[in-house]
């Protein structure tokens, strides 16, 4: 019988999903508590493998959380391994060492939390010794590299390291106990179980290197099917990895072409045959999708104007479709080159250009637009304001956007209004 | 672009249609009107216009109701760059534009010429109607008349600017608005406080879940200390309860072993005795009773058996008993019987000799001889049955024969009387019937009566209308010659009268409005005046005189002539500088004067407008009165005249149509009448022909009864004669088949009588063949004879066996009687049968009885013997118990035995004691407890066994508060519970974060959005209000037709507002302008954007579609007359359905072409 066991990381239990398609609240009812759904897979998992242990590389809290019931969650489901007699190694990241919650927690003697300092647990499976090693993050960060703090391989037996780790030039990662892959192959151990990076990698060579991802996106930055690693280590010591599905909901960006396309009908029609595309090739349950509609149209106007009546639209086709949602739409679409501004004789194009030439690009302009998104950024609650760039640079990135779409957004108005209705 | 020619190839209602602008003429202006009636097809001219510029759409406007879609095409002769361009649209996908030749043409070669402008921009840009138009007029009124906006409109045909941007800032101001609480923001802030409170409430914190825990763990501590100490008081306080439980115990335990120690030591009995001694008191008495008892009843049983005697003799015949008695019963049934049977027998002996004397047979010695065969019988009687009905058929044949004879015999005597005159001719008969029936068969009477009754009416009707024509009088030939006058001129006449009286009321009403006036300016003059001479008729008279008396005083150069001029000059002086310092009132004086003056001109104007308009209203009533007829006075002014002649004319022709009606009816009468009278003529006629007198000329009434008559009386002849004859043919053939009839009766008579003297011959009275009714009553007795004889044969068997029966039980008794030895009473059998059973039955009794008693005696023997066995034993048992105890009674022995039974009493009670003691104080033996009992002291036991109860009263109730605590702070624990409650309301809140983010960039892209516009509307403005608003200006003078001299500007705020300038040197607002003024400026605006747009780049068409359905004739002429300046500047083609706007065009635009549709 050889030794097996999942590996997992970075749930974020209790983190909530960050999408506007949770507005519709038959979708937060499914997938509310998809985090909760997905440490829910991963014990079934467990349970129906009949594996040996759970190994989670770090994260397994967000460190924002603060209820005891996440907590009080977790316990039941451990205890629910714990009484099928299955092991769980854990250790701290960066996450974990902030949580408040989970030092009140008192867990099943089955599971083993690795402290500040490197131990290595040493088991026996069917005459294959095994031996686990783990080194948790003390503190929220840790600019240097935790290998070196690892005990030494045990001599003849199957050695797994358990790491919260950045990797070597994962940006914008660079304190979290930065590594290179190439000295965790050289280490001398034969499984590397990683976590800390969100999207799922592995990295081939001596050893077996496994970041799992986690295992249930929270928005569209975190898109993909989620999945655990189920790992057997067979008796002649070879490793074989499995991925299985964890998400309940999953991300995606879908391009939809609008080249051509004159009739808001027929622009339905496409969206609806990209989004049933969309579908098929998703594993998870529930599709959330944001769609980006491109090309060049008669219909860009138009499109700019209703865009709340073709988001409509899109979602009553995902119903159709069904488990599919719509997120948001991105509208990147450009009127027919025909009618192009080869001349400003249409005078809405001439009120168009001089927006555009004259009027935003005034300083005075400018500084009003400035004034008013501070005024109204004062009065949103905090967690609200990161629209608008996180400093000074940003906010001026997000103005010039704003000048762009504003004009565009008013000539579209002005333009489809009267014309298109008469 | 111009448009050289139009080709309607195939497209809506239009097939091979071409409109030919022509060429453009240099200097003259490109203005055309294209002229159709309503569904001309002026739209769809314009739509084709439209698809040959930018293809036929997906739908093609719904123009394939004559030309499938496919088949569609629209041509044209465009001018553009200098050079003429044949171009054809056709309905494709692509390559839908094409050259003359059919060769596919880029579509850049006209998006080109087109600058750009899209499809909907040209219709918004470059045509205008009547919708379009009042569109504009409203976005006159929302702009509120910004200069700006106006222009922007007026240039891109867009009217709903100022509504877009409206709707945007109002769009931003539901998100967002600075310290407002309705906002959608303002909205989800509040949402997320109330989450936030929410989570608060279920949810509990990491650090408030430690405290807890904490506090959990101190409660149990404090709680199991307690406790234990509770149990340990109470282990305690039990034990002291034990001890002072056992001390009644030893107290008793003492005095029991005194008792003990009293009573010594009996003897001590086998248990089994206390039980055994009772029943031995009891049996020794009861076996002695039941002894005695016994040899009691044996004895009297014995006594018993010896006193009964039987009768020996008697029972040894028992076996013959039953035979006796069955011999008694038939002896008594033979005795009843015998003398009834012996009657019956001789009855029956007399019945046969009286049948055997009524058949003449009386002493015959063999009745049976005379039986006959049954067949026989049979035979006899069918025939005596028959023969009646044989003999009744053969006279009822003869009596019809007779019958059928007589009544041929009377017909053939009625024939040869009959009457045989009287029937008509059929010919004859069948032509007055022809002639009746015409008469009849018409409905020529009917109608005459009806007729006749209209007629009546009809004249009734006459008269009246004819009596109101009064005062005029006449018949209608005279009533025909009267004037009259149609119905439709006096219409004319009416409105002509209506419209002359209105003229006349007007004018007087705008007299007295005048005089008015006129009457005001005067009084005002008066004021002015009397405030003092400035007049300027003053004035010149002042500076006249002063001027004369400077002419005097320079002649003469003397003090008299120097004061006279300064009088005169101090009195101009004064006049002047008043006329200075009121230079104010002056020049309303003047204006005063100019309005006195136009008002008396006004007045004397209106006097002879209302002489013309009262001529013509003379004039006419003149004419409408010389209509009446001569009765009728003319009286009362036109409208009244017009009214008069207008309810003669309606009478006149009323009573016209009454007297045409009754002419018509008088003449249907007579038409009937004579037809009637021709009818008649010919019934007359043909009744003559058959020789019926009938008088000349006497009415048709009278002469239809006649002939009806004379038919029904022929037809009644007739048909009698048809039936005599039929009578006497069916009586013939009935006589034939009588005769036959009684034939064949006479031969089954006679047949008859050959048969019954053959079955005679065979009978013993064959000499009664002569009468019927004597064979029959011979049948009849002789029917009873084999009864009779059967019955006498029985009754003489039954009496010889009942006599036999008597015999033998006599024999029998008497044998009995002998065998029991009885020889003394043989007498009478019946009495000696009775006597032998009475004995036998007391014989047997006896014996039964005896042998019950010496059963009986048996069983008592038994029963004593078992008796004395029982006593053998009970003495043995007895011997034991007495011997043991050294006495002989068993009384003596139960004293004995009471007392060992007391004895053991006791000490088993103090074994029991003992045993409780050692439990109470909980030791092994009972020694043990004895000496720890000795070392208590009990009133120190008794004390502390009390305060350690009131120590555990304490500890309970503090144990029980610890309890409570410890438990609510675990529910505490517990009720944290792993839900995900405060989950679902996080995620909550992040979708609102996010939502308030999307709100926030929607609210701010609005807002900008606008400010940009707005600011661009305003470059706009700058860019080209000099020249717009010039030729604006211009175009709105003309069109008001002077009534506004031009268009201004006029800052407002950081706007600039529209404004117009009255003739009069006044201003009005833009938005303050009448709905009509508006539509006009619009229109100016949008003549003036054109203008513009022609000016900086090449023109394209201009269309305007009927724009002037509510203009007045001037106004139409201002506005053509603008549009052939425009006309300069580009093509302009005009599309209307009203002739006159033609004819307009043409005087003030004398080059306009006018294309006319099909």
């Amino acid at each position: 019988m050889p030794f097996r066991f999942v590996h997992t990381a970075d749930l974020h239990l209790d983190s909530p999903l960050r999408s506007l398609a949770l507005r519709n609240p038959e979708l937060a009812d499914l997938v509310g508590d998809a985090s909760r759904q997905a440490l829910i897979a991963i014990v079934d998992l467990c349970l129906e493998e009949q594996v040996d242990a759970l190994v989670i590389a770090g994260d397994l809290y967000d460190g924002e959380q603060t209820s005891m019931k996440t907590a009080r969650f977790l316990a039941t489901q451990l205890e629910r391994l714990h009484r099928a007699g299955i092991h769980v190694y854990k250790i701290r990241g960066n996450h974990d060492a902030m949580s408040k919650i989970a030092r009140e927690l008192v867990m099943p003697e089955t599971v083993k939390i690795f402290g500040g300092h490197a131990e290595a647990i040493e088991i026996m499976k069917d005459g294959l010794p095994v031996a686990i090693h783990g080194l948790s993050f003390a503190k929220p960060q840790a600019p240097e590299s935790l290998l070196p703090k690892f005990k030494p391989p045990v001599a003849h037996a199957v050695n797994i390291g358990i790491m919260h780790t950045s990797l070597a030039g994962s940006v914008g990662h660079d304190v979290y106990a930065p590594c290179n892959v190439l000295d965790l192959h050289a280490s001398g151990f034969d499984y590397w179980a990683l976590g800390h990076i969100h999207q799922r990698s592995q990295h081939p060579g001596t050893a077996t290197v496994i970041m799992p991802g986690m295992p249930q996106g929270r928005d569209i930055n975190e898109s993909g099917a989620k999945t655990a690693s189920l790992v057997t280590v067979a008796n002649d010591r070879t490793i074989t990895i499995e991925e299985r599905l964890t998400s309940v909901a999953q991300f995606e960006r879908t391009d939809v072409d609008l080249t051509g396309v004159s009739e808001w009908r027929d622009a339905a029609s496409a969206i609806e045959a990209r989004l049933g595309a969309q579908r098929e090739r998703t594993a998870s349950p529930h599709l959330v999708a944001r769609l980006r509609l491109h090309g060049r149209t008669p219909l860009a106007w138009q499109l700019r104007r209703d865009i709340d009546l073709m988001q409509a639209e899109a979602e009553q086709r995902g119903d159709r479709i069904g488990r599919t949602w719509i997120e948001k739409l991105e509208l990147d679409v450009l009127p027919p080159a025909t009618s192009a501004e080869t001349s400003a004789a249409d005078p809405v194009i001439e009120l168009g250009v001089l927006m555009r030439d004259e009027v935003i690009t005034r300083c005075g302009f400018r500084d009003d637009v400035r004034e008013m998104v501070r005024d109204l950024l004062a009065d949103l609650p905090p967690e609200s304001r990161q629209f608008a760039g996180q400093d000074d640079a940003g906010l001026e990135h997000f103005i010039d956007a704003l000048l762009i779409e504003g004009t565009e957004d008013i000539a579209a108005r002005m333009k489809a209004t009267d014309r298109g209705e008469s | 672009m111009r448009l050289g020619r139009l080709d309607l190839t195939r497209y809506g209602k239009f097939t091979d249609h071409s409109i030919d602008f022509g060429a453009a003429r240099p200097g003259a202006p490109d203005l055309h009107i294209v002229y159709g009636l309503n569904e001309a097809g002026k739209s769809t001219a314009f739509a084709a216009y439209l698809d040959l510029l930018y293809g036929m759409g997906d739908r093609a406007g719904g123009y394939n109701f004559l030309h499938p879609y496919n088949t569609m095409k629209v041509g044209a002769r465009l001018e553009f760059d200098g050079a003429e361009h044949e171009l054809v649209r056709l309905k494709l996908r692509a390559g839908s534009l094409v050259d003359n030749r059919g060769q596919s043409v880029n579509e850049a070669l006209l998006s080109g010429a087109l600058g750009g402008i899209g499809r909907e921009a040209y219709r918004t840009m470059f045509s205008l109607d009547d919708q379009s138009l009042k569109e504009g007029g409203n976005a006159i009124i929302q702009s509120k008349g910004e200069l700006g906006e106006l222009l922007f409109s007026a240039s891109s045909g867009l009217a709903g600017l100022s509504r877009s941007l409206e709707a945007a800032a109002d769009e931003s101001g539901t998100i967002y608005k600075k310290r407002s609480s309705s906002t959608k923001l303002a909205e989800l802030k509040r949402t997320l406080e109330s989450l936030k409170a929410e989570r608060n409430a279920i949810d509990t914190l990491a650090s408030a879940y430690s405290t807890l825990k904490i506090t959990h763990e101190q409660a149990d501590a404090a709680y199991s200390a307690t406790a234990r100490e509770l149990a340990e008081a109470k282990t305690h306080h039990q034990e002291l309860t034990r001890l002072l439980g056992a001390l009644p115990l030893a107290l008793e335990l003492a005095r029991l072993r005194t008792e003990a120690t009293e009573m010594g030591d009996p003897p001590r009995p086998p248990a089994e005795w206390f039980a055994l001694l009772p029943q031995l008191l009891r049996d020794e008495t009861r076996l002695q009773a039941l002894l005695e008892a016994a040899d009691r009843s044996t004895r009297q049983l014995a006594d018993e058996i010896a006193a009964i005697a039987i009768d020996e003799n008697v029972l040894s015949i028992a076996a013959h008993m039953d035979e006796l008695d069955q011999g008694r019963v038939r002896y008594l049934a033979a005795e009843g019987d015998l003398p009834k049977r012996r009657l019956a027998l001789a009855e029956q002996e007399g019945v046969l000799s009286r049948l055997l004397t009524d058949l003449e047979q009386a002493d015959h010695g063999a009745p049976e001889m005379l039986l006959l065969p049954a067949s026989l019988i049979g035979i006899i009687r069918d025939l005596i049955e028959r023969h009646s009905g044989i003999e009744a058929e053969r006279v009822a044949a003869g009596r019809e024969l007779v019958r059928i004879r007589e009544d041929l015999e009377r017909l053939n005597r009625e024939a040869a009387d009959r009457d045989t005159a009287g029937i008509s001719d059929p010919v004859h008969l069948s032509r007055i019937e022809a002639a009746l029936n015409r008469l009849t068969g018409s409905d020529l009477m009917t109608r005459l009566a009806v007729e006749e009754r209209a007629r009546t009416q009809k004249e009734r009707t006459q008269e009246s209308q004819f009596a109101e024509l009064a005062p005029w009088t006449g018949d209608g030939e005279a009533l025909r010659l009267t004037a009259s006058a149609e119905p439709r001129q006096i219409e004319t006449w009416r409105s002509q009268a209506n419209a002359i009286d209105k003229r006349i009321s007007d004018h007087e009403a705008r007299l007295r409005d005048l005089g008015t006036e006129q009457a005001l300016v005067r009084a005002r003059i008066a004021v002015f005046v009397a405030g003092g001479p400035i007049d300027d008729a003053d004035a010149v008279r002042l500076r006249a005189e002063r001027d004369a008396a400077w002419q005097a005083h320079v002649a003469s150069l003397d003090v008299a002539t120097a004061r006279t001029f300064e009088t005169w000059m101090r009195q101009d002086d004064v006049l002047s500088s008043s006329r200075l310092s009121r230079a104010q009132e002056l020049a309303e004086l003047r204006q005063l004067r100019l309005a006195e003056a136009a008002a008396e001109a006004a007045i004397e104007r209106q006097r002879e407008l209302l002489a013309v308009a009262r001529v013509e209203h003379d004039a006419l009533a003149e004419r409408v009165g010389g209509l009446l007829p001569a009765p009728f006075a003319p009286e009362g002014d036109a409208l009244e005249r017009v009214a008069a002649l207008e309810s003669w004319s309606s009478r006149r022709s009323a009573a016209l149509a009454t007297w045409d009606a009754l002419k018509e009816a008088n003449d249907t009468v007579e038409a009937l009448r004579s037809e009637l009278a021709r009818h008649g003529a010919a019934l007359a006629i043909s009744l003559a022909q058959a020789g019926i007198d009938v008088q000349d000329q006497l009415p048709v009434d009278d002469l239809m009864p006649i002939a009806s008559d004379v038919l029904a009386a022929s037809k009644v002849g007739r048909a009698a004669w048809q039936a005599h004859e039929k009578t006497v043919a069916d009586l013939t053939r009935d006589l034939s088949e009588r005769e036959r009839d009684q034939q064949e009766a006479e031969d089954t008579v006679a047949a008859w009588d050959r048969a019954w003297a053959d079955a005679l011959s065979r009978t013993w009275f064959v000499d009664k063949d002569g009468s019927i009714a004597a064979v029959r009553a011979i049948l009849n007795a002789l029917g009873t004879l084999p009864a009779i004889l059967k019955e006498r044969q029985d009754l003489a068997q039954r009496v010889k066996a009942m006599e036999r029966d008597q015999e033998q039980f006599r024999t029998e008794v008497a044998s009995l009687l002998a065998e029991c030895g009885d020889t003394l009473s043989a007498g009478d059998a019946l009495a000696s049968s009775n006597a032998l059973a009475k004995r036998h039955e007391i014989a047997t009794r006896s014996a039964q009885v005896r042998a019950d008693r010496q059963a009986d005696l048996e069983k008592q023997l038994d029963k004593r013997r078992g008796l004395e066995e029982e006593l053998v034993v009970h003495n043995a048992r007895k011997n034991e118990l007495t011997s043991h105890f050294g006495t002989d009674t068993l009384a003596a022995v139960e004293t004995f035995l009471n007392q060992a039974r007391d004895r053991e009493r006791l000490e088993a009670r103090m074994a029991t004691l003992c045993d409780q003691i050692a439990e109470a104080l909980r030791v092994a033996s009972f020694a043990e407890a004895e000496r720890r009992l000795s070392a208590i002291e009990v009133e120190l036991l008794e004390r502390d066994a009390m305060e350690l109860g009131t120590r555990i009263e304490d500890l309970t109730e503090s144990a029980k508060l610890l309890y409570s605590e410890m438990s609510l702070v675990r529910q505490k624990l517990e009720a944290v519970g792993g839900d995900d409650a405060v989950a679902r309301i996080e995620a909550k809140r992040r979708t609102i974060f996010l939502e308030i983010e999307e709100l926030a960039t929607r609210h701010l892209t609005l807002r900008v959005g606008t400010l940009a516009a707005e600011q661009a509307l305003h470059i706009y403005r700058e860019k080209h209000r000099s020249s717009m608003m010039e030729r604006a200006s211009k175009a709105f003078r003309l069109i008001t037709g002077g009534s506004y001299s031009g268009l201004a500007t006029q800052p407002d705020k950081d706007k600039e507002i529209l404004i117009g300038l009255s003739r009069d040197g006044g201003s009005k607002l833009a938005d303050a302008m009448s709905t009509g003024t508006q539509f006009q400026l619009y229109l100016a605006l949008r003549l003036a954007g054109y203008e513009e747009f022609a000016a900086l780049r090449p023109p394209v068409p201009f269309i305007a579609d009927d724009i002037m359905e509510s203009f007045d004739n001037p106004r139409s002429e201002e506005v053509f007359r603008l549009l052939g300046e425009t006309a300069k500047a580009g093509q302009v083609i005009y599309l209307t359905h009203h002739w006159h706007l033609c004819e307009i065009a043409r005087t003030v635009v004398p080059g306009v072409m006018i294309h006319q549709l099909p």
